[in-house]
Order: structure tokens, then sequence, then C-alpha cells
């Protein structure tokens, strides 16, 4: 007889749990729930709230403008809203599909698919963040090099450069440090018990 | 309406409540954590229920139900959360204390049953229910050939475990 067998038949006369009385229960359905679902969601609709809210706290830019910057403002605007409120509406479809009942493998693709848009909505706010404030620093400077030598062009084209590059990846390395930090620990449990399913399919 | 259905679901998992306890005693490490995750599970039940439609029976759905609480939805936490006090009713629950021989041996086992991993303990809570390869497959949503391919992985992996601590 091997082990689990042993444990089988333990298991089964193993009835003699105390009892929860109804009192107890009934308290016990309106306690307030501590699921990772919850969790997910409670941090997700905070990121998206965010990810609106810096649009409308950036400074805005009094300053006279060439004609493309103009062109490329609104089309940047148009695009960004769009592609938001696609994210959006995404996440709260796949929260809705979020189902206990379903079976586990689906359970875990759903609640990882919905985090999932939330990741792809920030990845978007990053490089937005990234383009608007190289496309801002280009045009400020293209504006400010006309009547300029040579070799300040070059001078300054290679600080832009210098200046843009560390913005983006101290910008990025933030991004990430947080990511390791929430994130991480918040899925980490649904990603291996996913990869184990997964394993398990592809026999390995 | 709302309170005949509580009292209804009330009914209900009071009869079944040991599906619950069972689940809990192959994932929870403590009582304190036996405790969270039967609150967690009656909180995802009750949740449910009103989408419950009998199409199954009340334990297979509650016991699907709490298993994926404990596999997908249920936070091990450092900082308990505040339950309903179940001390005096839960107390009994033995985590550790075992005496004579054969429950020092089942000792072996349920420890080394709390050491797979979590899709592994829903295997092993099923073979211990009697359910059959069909039904595991279908509530982890693999394959009956695969589900059968791992639980055999699993009597190998827990003849190891017991073979190294010394146990049966």
């Amino acid at each position: 007889m091997d082990g689990l067998d042993l444990l089988k038949q333990h298991w089964n006369k193993d009835n003699n749990f105390p009892k929860v009385d109804k009192e107890q229960i009934k308290s016990m359905l309106y306690k307030s729930s501590s699921s990772i679902v919850k969790w997910i969601f409670i941090i997700s609709v905070i990121e998206l709230a965010l990810g609106i809210v810096w649009a409308f706290i950036l400074p805005t830019d009094e300053r006279m403008h060439s004609s493309i910057y103009n062109v490329v403002y609104i089309v940047f605007s148009v695009v960004f809203y769009v592609v938001i409120g696609y994210f959006i509406y995404n996440f709260f479809a796949s929260y809705r599909n979020i189902k206990n009942t379903t079976n586990t493998k689906i359970l875990l693709e759903t609640i990882l698919n919905t985090r999932k848009h939330v990741n792809h909505y920030i990845q978007f706010n990053i490089y937005s963040i990234i383009f608007t404030f190289a496309f801002v620093t280009i045009e400020m400077m293209a504006m400010d090099l006309i009547d300029k030598t040579a070799g300040n062009i070059i001078f300054q084209i290679i600080f832009m450069v210098v200046f843009i590059s560390l913005f983006c990846w101290l910008f990025i390395l933030l991004v990430k440090v947080y990511y390791k930090i929430l994130y991480r620990r918040l899925v980490r449990k649904l990603d291996k018990n996913y990869e184990e399913l997964v394993r398990i399919e592809e026999g390995s | 309406m709302i309170n005949n259905l509580e009292t209804e679901f009330v009914d209900l998992l009071e009869e079944y409540q040991n599906i619950l306890h069972k689940i809990c005693k192959l994932y929870a490490e403590d009582l304190e954590a036996h405790k969270d995750l039967f609150q967690e599970m009656v909180i995802q039940l009750w949740h449910s229920y009103p989408k419950f439609k009998g199409e199954s029976k009340f334990s297979t759905w509650a016991y699907r139900v709490s298993l994926n609480t404990a596999i997908s939805l249920y936070r091990t936490k450092k900082r308990r959360i505040a339950t309903v006090e179940l001390d005096h009713t839960l107390q009994n629950i033995r985590y550790e204390e075992y005496n004579d021989e054969q429950e020092e041996q089942l000792r072996f086992l349920y420890a080394a049953v709390r050491q797979l991993n979590d899709i592994e303990k829903a295997l092993v809570y099923m073979y211990l229910e009697d359910k059959d390869y069909a039904e595991i497959a279908e509530t982890l949503g693999i394959s009956e050939v695969n589900a059968r391919v791992k639980m055999n992985r699993i009597k190998t992996k827990l003849k190891s475990m017991l073979n190294q601590q010394g146990g049966i």
C-alpha cells in the first residue's frame, strides 16, 4: 500500500471536524473578501486613473509652435484617448469574465489576461510619456537652433540625445522597480499555478 | 428573497462544510490560515451562489469553487485579516500533534502533501475524494491522460519524500 492509499483510508474516516454553526457562517457572508482578484482590480483601477490624470496635470505649453507640432499634437491626442478607451474597455470586459465556477485553467487565464490589459495600458502610457517628452524637447531645440553656428548645433544635438536617453532610462528603471515590488508579488502565485497547468498539458 | 437565499445557502453550507475543512487541511499551514481560507471560501461561494442553478450537486459545485479559491484567489497573508471567531470550534483540528505510530505516519503524509504545489494538492484532494480522472481533468482544465500521468508522478514524488523523511 503506498502512502496516498494509507492517507485515503484515513481521509474517508476523517469527518470529525468541529462544526461551524449557522450564525458563524452568516456573519462570514458579509465579510470583505481579500482575494487576489479584488486587489488586482483595486490596483488596476488606480493605475488606469493615473494614466488619464497625467495627461491633465502636465503643464500647458503656451509657446508658439511650428505647424508640424500642431498637427502631431492633434493626431497624438486623438490616438492617445482612443487607445486608452480601448484598454479600459478591454480591462472591464475581461474583469467581468472572471468566474470562480469555471475550470481552474480558464479562471487563471482570465485573471492573468485582465492584468495583461493593464500592463499593456501602462506600457502604452510609458511610450506616450517618452514620445511627448522627446517630441517637445526636440521641437524646443529646433526652434532654438535657428541662427546658431554649426558647432553649437552639434553640441546641442549631442546634449539633447544624452538628456532624452537619460530621462528614458531613469523612467523605465523606476517603472521596472515598481513592477518588481508590487506586480510580481501580486500575481506570482497565479503565474506559478498557471505555468504548472501548462507544464502538465505539455507532459513535462 | 435575499433572506430566503441566505437561509438556503447557510443551511447547505452548514451541512457540507467538511468539504471546505478538508481543502483547508491540505492548503492551510496552521489554524490561522485555515480560518482565513475557510472564510474566503465561504465569501466566494456566497458571491456565486445566486448563479448556482443546481445543474450539478451542491457538493460538487462547492468543492470546485473552494478549490479555485485555494488555487487562484486566496492570498497567503503575512498579517492576518479579521476573521469570524472560530477558535473554540476549530481548535480540535490537529495540524501538528499526532501521538501513536499510525498517527505519526499520517503526520509524515500530511506534511509531505503540504509541501506539494497548489495544483498537485488539488489533484491529491480529488484523488482522496475518489473523483474519477474525467472529473479531475475537467475541474482543472487539463486532459484526462495528463491528469492520470501527473497523479502517478505525484505518488512517486510523495513516496520519495517519505523515504527521505524516514517515514513509511
